[in-house]
């Protein structure tokens, strides 16, 4: 369950509530609401499926599911999708400690020490990262928590009126950004075989539960970054959360001023972790797409090809923002969306199972 | 990760050399030393459509240290606590730059506390200047104050602040003393910002301004401390129409002001005794208050309602029996009505100026979306015509240490 918040947290509460408010205005909070609906349903899909082939990963079983050529085609976007996300990671970091602290610094200082990093945890293997998690995830919600907390005296009810301003639509168009990222939890999809077999039968509550979590952090940075900010505000900010990091003051404690550098050190953190999981999932597919024994050969080329990926995609931040609001929510829901459900059906249709012997195994 | 003896010497060289050549700092690296930190900036209009800027920057040498933070003219200090760098440009980060002409250190706005405009400036529109405090990445939004000045800022930061070591501090702990009065607003730069990007809503910020010393004439025979001739004060608000302004609320407009838009911390009540001589001050402890927005027949009306006002009796000039509960519940009354005429006082001199910084048409918005979307393209010309009513509730809670005040006797 960790694992599944972590992975969409980090870079959700970067973009996320602005953009959601940039549509949705003061019922950016209904938004939330209806992405985390959406959000489930994408990740109670992707869990059945993962579930179905308990021992294998998706770029294992898809070329049994959907034919070779369509399999491997349709493994392969799964493999690109993982690193798609990673890179994607990768400049949205870069993109923030540049504007906010580190002006001077090239861009690809920055993304190398995060990405040396991530390769040195790949090279440690799944259960490092699992381990780093526990410690980080909590201290990132814990941080965040705390934010809110110490800001909840300046949210104004009265921001969040009138509800519902211009009819359903903009609140519609405000959870499409979201929704998506919620469903980044299809990263399961890749991990199924490592989860012990005797905890595999509750992954589907786990990952929603994970969702759930996911979607109370995410309501409670909107709610706040609204009303403290007002909506025309909160929707301007391209970082909203580290903005609200920043809007703590209490006069009798001006020991919590200024304390962004704690909430930014477990935001790095949690990037990391992120770029890490999707760039494991990326490497892992890749090398089993290829039929390799060892994903390991495959790291240091790929963290190279994704750090000059990440500089190609986008020209600027505004382009990046732009991205993340309007390309980037559809084209992964694609993914976990539509070619999983795709991928669920036709295996429920042509009553695919797991290979004997496969099913379960560790 | 195991290695052999040759392999583990290898990254020990390499990790050292790493180590070291990182030591020197990176491309960003700001060394507090270097760092000139500006307290309060101060906008004014220049000449040609450019902007002036004043930064007051404390002079770390001249901090620390009893008794050499003195700077009143003629004491035996060479060195002043702070200096004002003063720059122009076409636009504000134009001038930031142009005081790196003059300023040794690099200025750090990290710890600026004071946006300060003169009223020149606001009268020509402040929206250009203000992106600049809205964007960067050091300012920070929530500690900053917004004020207005009628004065020169050049005078205004340069009054003698004999308490304390800089004009800026003093401003600072003047605000930090609010509560005491409500007699001025104190608004964030960031609660500036979300009222001007608010629907509904115009903006307004507090006033500081520059004034005879009245302590003076008592003063000059001291010779070792003369006393300045001029001294700050901060009272009122200033209100804007959009991003310019639109003219001043007084102290009690500013409190009735404070009171409609919930922002009541303390102040004092000043009213007529029950008992038929005199008068009474109240000190207030809290109040909130509350704007309901209705249509009746087409008419816009909206009813300020202040709740739970607390307040203690801080002084009466003629005795007040307060062994009789009645009396008490006289004051009550009496302090409630003049909660509603400094609101009503408020609302009415906002109507003037037609600068909406109660935030009625908000509230409009907030209740009614569908007729404000008729409303808000005309609200400038709708606003001066809404009836605003005040409904206050107020309770003394406390009478300090006696019931009833001396009688002298004749």
């Amino acid at each position: 369950m960790n694992y599944a918040i972590s992975i969409v947290l980090a870079t959700a509460i970067l973009f996320v509530p602005s953009i959601t408010a940039q549509h949705a205005r003061q019922d950016a909070w209904l938004s939330l609401l209806l992405a985390g609906a959406f959000g489930a349903l994408v990740t109670y899909i992707a869990v059945r499926l993962a579930l179905r082939f308990p021992g294998e990963t998706v770029v294992q079983y898809t070329p049994r599911v959907l034919g070779p050529v369509l399999g491997k085609l349709v493994g392969f976007i799964y493999v690109y999708y993982y690193l798609f996300v990673a890179y994607f990671v990768q400049r949205e970091f870069s993109e923030l400690i540049n504007a906010a602290y580190l002006s001077r610094t090239p861009m690809i200082v920055i993304i190398c020490v995060l990405t040396l990093l991530a390769v040195y945890v790949l090279y440690q293997g799944l259960e490092v990262l699992c381990r780093v998690n526990t410690v980080v995830l909590w201290s990132m919600i814990g941080a965040i928590f705390l934010i809110i907390m110490l800001g909840i005296k300046e949210v104004r009810l009265e921001a969040f009126l009138p509800i519902l301003e211009n009819g359903p639509g903009p609140v519609i168009l405000g959870a499409v950004t979201p929704g998506s990222w919620f469903g980044e939890t299809t990263v399961i999809l890749m991990l199924m075989p490592f989860i012990l077999a005797t905890d595999q039968p509750r992954m589907v509550k786990f990952n929603l539960l994970a969702v759930l979590v996911l979607f109370l952090v995410l309501e409670m940075i909107v709610v706040a970054a609204v009303g403290q900010f007002g909506a025309a505000q909160a929707a301007t900010k391209l970082f909203p959360t580290l903005s609200l990091a920043r809007h703590v003051d209490i006069p009798a404690l001006p020991i919590f001023s200024r304390q962004d550098a704690v909430f930014m050190a477990f935001w790095v953190a949690g990037m990391l972790f992120k770029l890490t999981t999707f760039f494991y999932a990326g490497t892992l597919g890749l090398a089993q797409w290829l039929n390799l024994k060892d994903y390991r050969p495959l790291i240091l080329p790929l963290a190279v090809v994704i750090t000059a990926l990440s500089f190609q995609a986008w020209v600027d931040i505004t382009e990046l923002k732009s991205f993340s609001g309007e390309v980037f929510p559809f084209a992964i829901s694609f993914v976990q969306f539509i070619l999983t459900g795709l991928i669920l059906g036709v295996a429920v249709i042509r009553g695919i199972r797991p290979q004997p012997g496969k099913g379960g195994e560790v | 990760m195991a290695g052999n003896g040759r392999t583990r010497f290898c990254l020990f060289i390499i990790a050292l050399l790493v180590i070291g050549g990182s030591m020197g700092g990176c491309w960003d690296k700001k060394e507090a030393e270097d760092l000139g930190y500006v307290r309060a900036t101060a906008l004014n209009s220049a000449p040609d459509g450019k902007v002036h800027l004043l930064a007051q920057v404390p002079n770390p040498a001249t901090l620390g240290g009893a008794g050499t933070a003195r700077i009143t003219p003629g004491a035996s200090q060479d060195a002043k606590a702070y200096r004002n760098f003063e720059a122009e440009g076409s636009t504000v980060f134009e001038a930031i730059r142009q005081l790196a002409l003059q300023a040794p250190r690099r200025l750090f706005w990290a710890q600026n506390t004071l946006v300060i405009f003169s009223e020149g400036l606001t009268r020509q529109g402040i929206a250009p200047h203000l992106d600049f405090f809205e964007r960067s990445m050091e300012i920070r939004r929530r500690l900053n104050h917004v004020l207005v000045t009628p004065n020169d800022p050049r005078v205004l930061l340069d009054v003698p602040a004999p308490h304390e070591t800089i004009p800026a501090g003093r401003i600072e702990r003047i605000i930090d003393q609010e509560q005491q009065t409500s007699r001025f607003a104190i608004v964030t730069l960031s609660a500036f910002l979300r009222m001007l990007s608010t629907e509904g809503q115009d903006a307004y910020c507090g006033v500081v301004r520059v004034r005879n010393n009245p302590a003076r004439p008592a003063l000059v025979q001291q010779a070792n401390a003369p006393e300045p001739t001029l001294t700050i004060e901060l009272s009122g608000a200033a209100a804007f129409r959009g991003d310019r302004f639109a003219g001043y609320l007084t102290e009690r407009e500013t409190q009735g002001l404070q009171w409609a838009r919930n922002e009541i911390r303390g102040g004092f009540v000043t009213v007529p005794s029950p008992s038929g001589s005199g008068r009474v001050t109240l000190d207030i402890l809290r109040g909130k208050g509350r704007m309901i927005p209705a249509i009746q027949d087409g008419r816009l009306l909206v009813t300020i309602e202040i709740t739970g006002v607390v307040a203690e009796l801080a002084q009466a000039e003629a005795p007040l029996d307060l062994t009789r509960p009645e009396v008490l519940h006289t004051l009550d009354h009496a302090l409630a009505r003049e909660i509603e005429q400094e609101v009503i006082a408020a609302a009415n001199k906002s109507q003037d100026l037609g600068a909406d910084v109660l935030g009625v048409g908000a509230a409009f918005h907030r209740k009614f979306p569908r007729e404000w979307r008729e409303m808000k393209d005309n609200w400038p010309e709708i606003f001066p015509t809404v009836e605003i009513t005040a409904r206050a509730e107020a309770t003394i809670h406390r009478t300090g240490f006696i019931q009833k005040g001396i009688t002298i006797k004749d």
